[in-house]
Formats: structure tokens, C-alpha cells, sequence
């Protein structure tokens, strides 16, 4: 088991380093940032020089990206140009308000989709199967913006049932400031993560009804129904257990997705969390945030994937490599 | 034997399915209680966590809640680029020694008493006494001194203010409460100049931007000081104890960041803020017809116009409509005139801007100081602007990129394809390009476009300044390269005079300008702002596009009935 942890965590690091190259390289190419961090070099090439020379940007590429390397490693992930303080300091600021956001959104969406799923999946085919998968596709082909922007337009101004923009009042829960476990919190956090979870809510019903569609016909369900067992007690002890594998993994995946993808939900709420600040650092060309961010998004995926990957070994015997006992 | 192998079964049960059992009992009675005990945790912290939370709006509290565009990068009001830093720090917490009336142009003494020319190249200017910061030092002459000579060599980068640094030679405090600047040639605006300038403490030191941040270092005079600043999500600012006069009106004041318009709109119409700025066109109508929302509109001297290559031989972006090059023809004025009179600047305001702009023939907006009323024509003319290509040597056209900002100011990039199409029309062929901000103004600095969009705001004691960085010969604005030695000697001779004076100047300058089409103006802005009139009464100053937490006035609470 050590073993197969240490070749992941090694895979992992090859990919991270693959990413963070293409991100480094990519950033570098685009726009000049000392104009904008200072308009008066424009006319100043002394200014602009010594500007130039302060921010490393006089540097050659490969020495610029080994000095980044090096201070990666060291856990320096560099500072902000715009907000003069360490960018991972800046993005772990925000970092609890997004993850309470994609938290809750797949939260929902599992709620909603996996019953969902199910049901469409074992009637198949029949006409409230396929008009749950209609339905769904509505979910994941609904533009984020415009969801959120009617969910404010009923909610917050027709109704005034619920606030329209921002994050509510905070809690400290084990040194984090969460607004999850205050009422005004979860009013601000309903809008938002219903949007965000609008296309998951749509992808897993899909994912689940194709699965439990395609495991039914399976001779061990078929054995289950031959015993006697009523349907609830097949699905429940049966046919949860062969899909749950493979949905770890795609649960996993989602939520890295979301971590990654809130930006637009993030934009419309006015939710202080890190997409927002990935589009406002990416606006002001703030290369040390931007790096940092990809970078820390590329380690919670691969995190996220090892995870799911445990999860799924301990789960289903059938995936443990020979000869590792349970 | 049968009674013995019945015993054997039954002992094997029990000492291995019998054991699976009861394991499979403990296993459920753990999971029970596992799950009860965590249930009780989840619920517990809930309770817990429910009694500390941050509660919004009750009646007691006067409470504005300003729903802000942009946020400011750090709230040192030395460092920063655009209006977002002032009107996050200045006034309301920061003020300056002189600042200006409602109408934008009338200074009073704020935290200076009065002043004197000792002679064109020195300024004495005495301080008001008493006066002391949010930590309660007292304000003096040091403080002065210290914050101009911080303003000409900041830690970090420096605000755009030029003009200001490079006409002080240096300041000295005479007393606690006089302080001498010498200039380095006679300004008479200095006075106007010092309005943008906000006086720091000269307690911070050589604080750095994150140490304002971190507020530390936030130290003004103003009636309100810095509460908190939640990053990307709200600033939030509280009387200042020792604030001169009678206390500010609002107990708080709330400064929330939402950048999506529409949002911020609904966020206005939902009673979550209580005035903003920055509303779409497209949004007025709705706004304007909700109860309890009232929308104001400015005017302002503001233009949306574009630099043109008039100086180089060949340009970048203008190539014959095969690709080959060609000498450059916007060089030609005849041809600037062309691009001017395909414009449909009546169309443009009406159908993209809904109205809420003026269509500008020249660049300052008329009732400011440089407009000339003569120049007043916005007529477009296709015939004409084809017969002025056919006799400046165009008759076949020629092909060009226009380049523009994307969504930095409203529909620009409609303008933009609206202005490309206009031009195709008169026989040219045109491509767009709308590049984001934080991209295009390094490019356009550089001057690496051919047509390139750009706007600037003029205030009253700033358009001399502004207008000379663009159009002087050696402006380092002058994208285009206009060169008039004749509009250069207007040019200093308004800029050594009180801006009352500069007049004539600046509309001889206009006049020049606008027949030789240095510049392309579109339209004026108009500056739109709503707010909550049963919360909340507001009078923007004139010709400022920022929010000002200091024109905010709160109606009577007995009007008050929503609460959220």
C-alpha cells in the first residue's frame, strides 16, 4: 500500500512540475505588468528599469521559472504585485469562502442528483426516465450567469426572501472563519450554491442513471430478484454497492471542478473566494497570485484523485493490486 | 452419533457464524452510536456557531451600504491608479488641506486655515490648530511635510499625479502650524493641485501599501476611519472618534464589492445596497421606474475618443486593402476629417448608450472650462467623406484595425463595431480588436496601435495638465504624435496661468485640434447614480464619477420601514 502511495505522490509531482511550467511560460507571455503596476514608467525607461529589475521580470525566462521553482519548494510562493502581501497568504484569505460554496453546491447536487439518477436509471425505459434525463440536460446547458442572475431576480428582488450578493456573517470553526454554521451565512450561501450545483445536479443525474441502467441487467441484481429480495433492499444492498466506486471518483473529480470553476458564480454574488480573485489577478496581471493559484488548484485535484483512488480501493477488493490484503 | 454431529453443528455456529453475528451487532450498535455522537457534534457547533454570527441591518443602527464596481488594490491613498482608491480613502477618511465645493471647482481651506503667494515661486500656507488624527496624535506641520515628500517618492509605486511632484521643489515646516512650499516654476493652480493630495500621519513612518492594508498605517483626520477590509468582499469603516466637528451621520459604513453590473443592480433594486454608480445603460429604464430607487445623472467632462497615428510614415495597422504596405494615410488630414464625418455619433448615443451620453464634437464637454461653442457639429456626412478619401489619393480605400478596450467602459466594444462598420461604409475596410484592459494599455503606451481608444477625466484644476500630456509635441501621452508648435505655446502660456484665465487658450487649442482632427471624440459620459431615496439621500458632486460616502445623507428614521 506504501508503495503504491509513494509511485502516485511521484506521478503527482511530475504532473504538478509538467503544470507548472505551462503556466509559468504561458503568464510570462502576456501583457507588460510593470506598466500597469506603475503608470509613470511609461515615459521613464530609468523607472521602468529599475521597476523591471525589482519585480525579477529582467531576468531570462529559465532563470525567472528556477528562482520560482526554488521558492515553490521552499513554500515562498512569492508576493503579490498588487496586494504587496504573500500570494498563497492572499489566496488562503479566501480560500475557506470558496470551499464552503463547492462544499454545499456538491452537497445539493449530490442530494438532488443520486436519487434522481437512480430513479431514472432502473425505469428505463419509460417515459418519467426520460423525462428526468430531459430535464437534466437543462441543468448542465443553462449558462452560470444567467442562472444565478434570474435566482437573484425571484429571490432577492421579487421575493425579498433572500439577501442577493455577498457572503453573510462568519463563525470561527477550528480556527477558520466559515460562514456555513450561521443562519445569515447559509441565506447568502443558498443562491450561490444552488447555481453552482445546477450543473452537477445535471451531470450526475446522468452519470448515476447510465450506471445504475447499465449494472441492473447484471446476473448478480437478476440472483438478487430470484432470492426474493424486495426492490429496495436490491438497490440498497446490491446495486449502490457496484456503482459507488466509480462515483467516488467522479464526485472527486466534480469538486476540484468546482474549486476550479466557481469563478463566474463567484463574479455574479460578489463571493469573496478565490475565482473571483483568479479573475482580478488575472485583469491586473498579477503573475505571483495567478501561478500560485493554478498551481494550488493542480495540487487539490491530484489530491482530490489520490483520494478517490484510496477510497476505491478500500471499497472494491477487485481494484487492490495483488496480493495487498484488505 | 447424529445427536453428536447436531452438537458439532451447532458448535460451530456458534463459534463462527454465531460470532459473525454478533459482530455484525456490535458493528450496527457502533455505527448507531458513531452516528449519533457525530449528529450531536454537527447540530452542536451549529448552535454554537449560530449565536456568533454577524448580523446585518437592525433599525437602531444608520447603516449606509455602498455597493462598489471595483475594489482598491490597498488602501494607501498614495499608491494606486484609478477612482477606486478615492473613493474608498478620500475624503471620508483621509483629507486633503484644501478641497472643493459640490460644484467641483470652488476650493475651501479643510484642514489648512488660508494661504499666501509670498512670491509666484513660494506658498506659505497656514494650518488650522486642534485638528488630530483617528489614533489621536495631533495633526501639524510635520505632517504636511512628511506626506509631500512621501508623495514624491512613495514606497511601492506613486499615483499619476505628476504635475503636483514635479512642481514642488521642496517643503519646509516653519512652525507647528505654517509650512513654505517653493515651487520650481511659478504654478498658480498649486493651490488646486493640493486638492487631490491627502494628508498621512507622520507617525507610519516609512509604512509600506501593505502596511495601509493591514490598516495599521491608515491614519487620517477624516470622519471615519477603517473598521475592516474583507478582501473581495467589503470595506468597512466607523466614526472617528476624534473627528473635529460633530459627529458623521452614519454609525457605518459599508463599501461592497460587486463587480457584476447586473447583480449590483438587482442587489439596489433588492434593498442589499443603498446607492451605487457604474449602471448600465440598459438598467436605468428598470431602475427608474422602481419605487424607492431614484437615478441621477452628471454630465461630465469626460470624453470616449480615439489617438490617431498622425506621425509615423508607416502604420502598423493600415496596410493597402490587399495587405501591402502603404504610406500611411491618417497623416493626411483630410483623411482624419473622413473618419470623423463617417460617424454617426447620434446613432452611437441613441442606440448603444440609450441615450445616457452626449455626442462630442470636440473633447471638452461643453459648461467646462476649454470648450469652444463654435465647435458644436456632429452631423455626420458619408458623401463628403468619401470625396475627401478620393482627393487625398483614397478613392480605393485602404485597410485598418481598430483597436479598443473590452468592456472598461460600458459598450465599448459595440461603439467599436459600430464605428468599424460606419467606416466600411465609405469605402474602407476595417477589422476590430477589443483587447482586455489590463493587456491593451501596456500596449497602447506603447504605441503599438494605429487607432487606439482612450479617455480621461478632466477636472477643473486638471485639464491644462491632461491636455498637455496629450497633445503637447513631447506629451508622453501623445499616442498619435501630434505635433503643433503652435498649440505647444498655448500650452505653456495656460499652464503658467490661474486656471480662470486659461480660457481663450484652451479654446484656441480646441479649435486647432478639432480642425486638424488630433483627436476622435465620440460622445461625453454621463454619470448615473442610484440609490435608495427611503434610506438614503445623495448629491454626487459635479463632474465626479466616485461614490462619496461624505455626500450621503440618511433620511429621517421615522421613514424607515424595511428591515432585512
Amino acid at each position: 500500500m506504501v508503495s503504491i502511495l509513494l509511485l502516485r505522490i511521484g506521478q503527482s509531482a511530475i504532473s504538478l512540475l509538467g503544470i507548472s511550467f505551462v503556466v509559468f511560460a504561458s503568464v510570462f507571455l502576456i501583457g507588460e505588468p510593470a506598466s500597469l503596476y506603475d503608470p509613470l514608467v511609461r515615459e521613464d525607461p530609468a523607472r521602468l528599469a529599475a521597476l523591471r529589475s525589482e519585480l525579477g521580470l529582467d531576468q531570462p525566462l529559465y532563470i525567472q521559472y528556477i528562482n520560482f521553482l526554488r521558492d515553490v519548494v521552499t513554500g515562498k510562493f512569492g508576493t503579490s504585485w498588487v496586494y504587496q502581501e504573500p500570494a498563497m497568504q492572499v489566496i488562503l484569505e479566501r480560500l475557506p469562502a470558496t470551499l464552503e460554496l463547492v462544499a454545499l453546491a456538491i452537497a445539493i447536487a449530490f442530494c438532488i442528483g443520486y436519487p434522481l439518477g437512480l430513479l431514472s436509471g432502473w425505469k428505463k425505459p419509460s417515459a418519467l426516465s426520460a423525462s428526468i434525463e430531459r430535464i437534466s440536460v437543462l441543468g448542465y446547458s443553462a449558462p452560470t450567469f444567467w442562472v444565478g442572475l434570474v435566482l437573484i431576480y425571484i429571490f432577492a428582488v421579487g421575493a425579498n426572501a433572500l439577501p442577493s450578493i455577498g457572503r453573510g456573517g462568519t463563525a470561527q470553526v477550528f480556527g477558520i472563519q466559515l460562514s456555513l454554521f450561521t443562519a445569515d451565512g447559509i441565506s447568502h450561501l443558498i443562491l450561490p450554491a444552488l447555481t453552482l450545483s445546477l450543473y452537477e445536479i445535471g451531470y450526475f443525474t446522468r452519470m448515476i442513471s447510465t450506471m445504475t441502467e447499465e449494472t441492473k441487467h447484471k446476473t448478480f441484481i437478476s440472483f438478487a430478484h430470484a432470492k426474493g429480495l424486495p426492490v429496495s433492499r436490491v438497490i440498497s444492498n446490491h446495486l449502490l454497492k457496484a456503482i459507488s466506486a466509480p462515483l467516488v471518483t467522479i464526485v472527486a473529480i466534480e469538486t476540484g471542478a468546482l474549486i476550479a470553476g466557481s469563478v463566474i458564480t463567484e463574479t455574479v454574488f460578489a463571493w469573496p473566494g478565490v475565482g473571483k480573485l483568479l479573475v482580478d489577478s488575472v485583469a491586473a496581471l498579477d503573475r505571483p497570485v495567478i501561478v500560485a493559484f493554478v498551481l494550488l488548484t493542480a495540487i487539490a485535484f491530484l489530491v482530490l484523485n489520490l483520494a478517490a483512488d484510496l477510497v476505491q480501493m478500500l471499497m472494491d477488493p477487485t481494484l487492490r493490486p495483488k496480493g495487498v490484503p484488505a | 452419533m447424529t445427536h453428536q454431529s447436531a452438537d458439532n453443528d451447532r458448535w460451530q455456529r456458534r463459534s463462527f457464524s454465531g460470532r459473525m453475528r454478533r459482530f455484525n451487532r456490535h458493528v450496527t450498535n457502533y455505527r448507531k452510536s458513531l452516528t449519533r455522537l457525530v449528529g450531536t457534534v454537527l447540530v452542536a457547533s451549529l448552535m454554537w456557531g449560530c449565536t456568533e454570527e454577524g448580523q446585518t441591518r437592525t433599525t437602531n443602527e444608520t447603516i449606509l451600504t455602498i455597493g462598489s464596481a471595483e475594489e482598491p488594490q490597498t488602501l494607501d491613498p498614495q499608491y494606486g491608479l484609478f477612482g477606486q482608491i478615492q473613493q474608498a480613502t478620500f475624503p471620508a477618511v483621509f483629507e486633503p488641506l484644501f478641497f472643493r465645493e459640490l460644484d467641483g471647482k470652488t476650493i475651501y481651506p479643510l484642514l489648512a486655515e488660508g494661504y499666501q503667494f509670498i512670491d509666484p515661486l513660494t506658498v506659505q500656507i497656514n494650518l488650522k490648530q486642534g485638528l488630530v488624527f483617528s489614533d489621536g496624535t495631533e495633526f501639524n506641520a510635520d505632517d504636511v511635510v512628511f506626506t509631500l515628500n512621501r508623495l514624491a517618492d512613495p514606497p511601492g509605486a506613486s499615483i499619476p499625479i505628476k504635475y503636483v511632484t514635479d512642481a514642488i521643489a521642496n517643503v519646509v515646516a516653519i512652525d507647528p502650524f505654517k509650512v513654505t512650499v517653493h515651487l520650481n516654476e511659478p504654478t498658480p493652480n498649486f493651490i488646486g493641485y493640493l486638492m487631490e493630495v491627502p494628508m498621512l500621519s507622520a507617525q507610519i513612518g516609512d509604512a509600506a501599501p501593505a502596511d495601509f492594508n493591514k490598516l495599521d498605517a491608515a491614519i487620517g483626520t477624516g470622519p471615519y476611519k477603517f473598521a475592516e477590509w474583507r478582501r473581495g468582499d467589503m470595506i468597512e469603516y466607523v466614526r472617528n472618534p476624534y473627528f473635529r466637528d460633530e459627529p458623521a451621520p452614519w454609525e457605518k459604513v459599508v463599501l461592497k464589492f460587486i463587480p457584476n453590473h447586473a447583480a449590483r443592480v438587482a442587489a439596489l433594486l433588492a434593498g442589499d445596497i443603498d446607492l451605487t454608480n457604474y449602471i448600465p445603460t440598459t438598467d436605468v429604464k428598470r431602475l427608474e421606474r422602481a419605487e424607492d430607487v431614484t437615478v441621477t445623472t452628471v454630465p461630465a467632462n469626460r470624453a470616449l475618443y480615439f489617438h490617431i497615428d498622425i506621425e509615423r510614415g508607416n502604420s502598423p495597422f493600415v496596410t493597402a486593402k490587399n495587405g501591402q504596405p502603404i504610406e500611411n494615410p491618417l497623416k493626411d488630414v483630410r483623411v482624419r476629417r473622413a473618419l470623423s464625418l463617417a460617424i454617426d455619433r447620434d446613432l452611437i448615443v441613441e442606440k448603444i448608450l440609450d441615450g445616457y451620453a452626449s455626442p462630442a464634437a470636440q473633447w471638452i464637454a461643453p459648461g467646462y472650462i476649454g470648450h469652444e461653442p463654435t465647435i458644436n457639429d456632429v452631423t455626420p456626412d458619408r458623401s463628403r467623406a468619401r470625396q475627401l478619401l478620393i482627393e487625398a489619393g483614397f478613392s480605393d480605400g485602404f485597410a485598418m484595425t481598430l483597436h479598443g478596450t473590452a468592456g472598461l467602459y460600458g459598450p465599448d466594444r459595440r461603439i467599436l463595431q459600430a464605428m468599424a462598420a460606419m467606416w466600411e461604409k465609405i469605402g474602407l475596410k476595417v477589422e476590430v480588436d477589443a483587447i482586455p484592459a489590463g493587456v491593451y494599455w501596456g500596449r497602447w503606451a506603447n504605441r503599438e496601435f494605429s487607432v487606439s481608444l482612450s479617455s480621461y477625466g478632466l477636472q477643473y484644476y486638471r485639464t491644462a495638465p491632461i491636455v498637455s500630456v496629450t497633445l503637447d509635441t513631447d506629451g508622453y501621452d501623445n499616442i498619435g504624435g501630434y505635433s503643433n508648435s503652435q498649440v505647444d505655446l498655448l500650452l505653456a502660456q495656460a499652464n503658467a496661468a490661474h486656471v480662470s484665465d486659461q480660457q481663450e487658450q484652451l479654446a484656441s487649442i480646441a479649435r486647432i485640434t478639432a480642425d486638424d482632427v488630433a483627436l476622435l471624440p465620440i460622445y461625453h459620459f454621463k454619470y448615473v447614480f442610484g440609490y435608495r431615496s427611503d434610506r438614503v439621500s445623495y448629491q454626487p458632486t459635479h463632474n465626479v464619477r466616485d461614490l462619496e460616502i461624505l455626500n450621503a445623507a440618511p433620511i429621517a428614521q421615522s421613514q424607515v420601514t424595511q428591515v432585512r
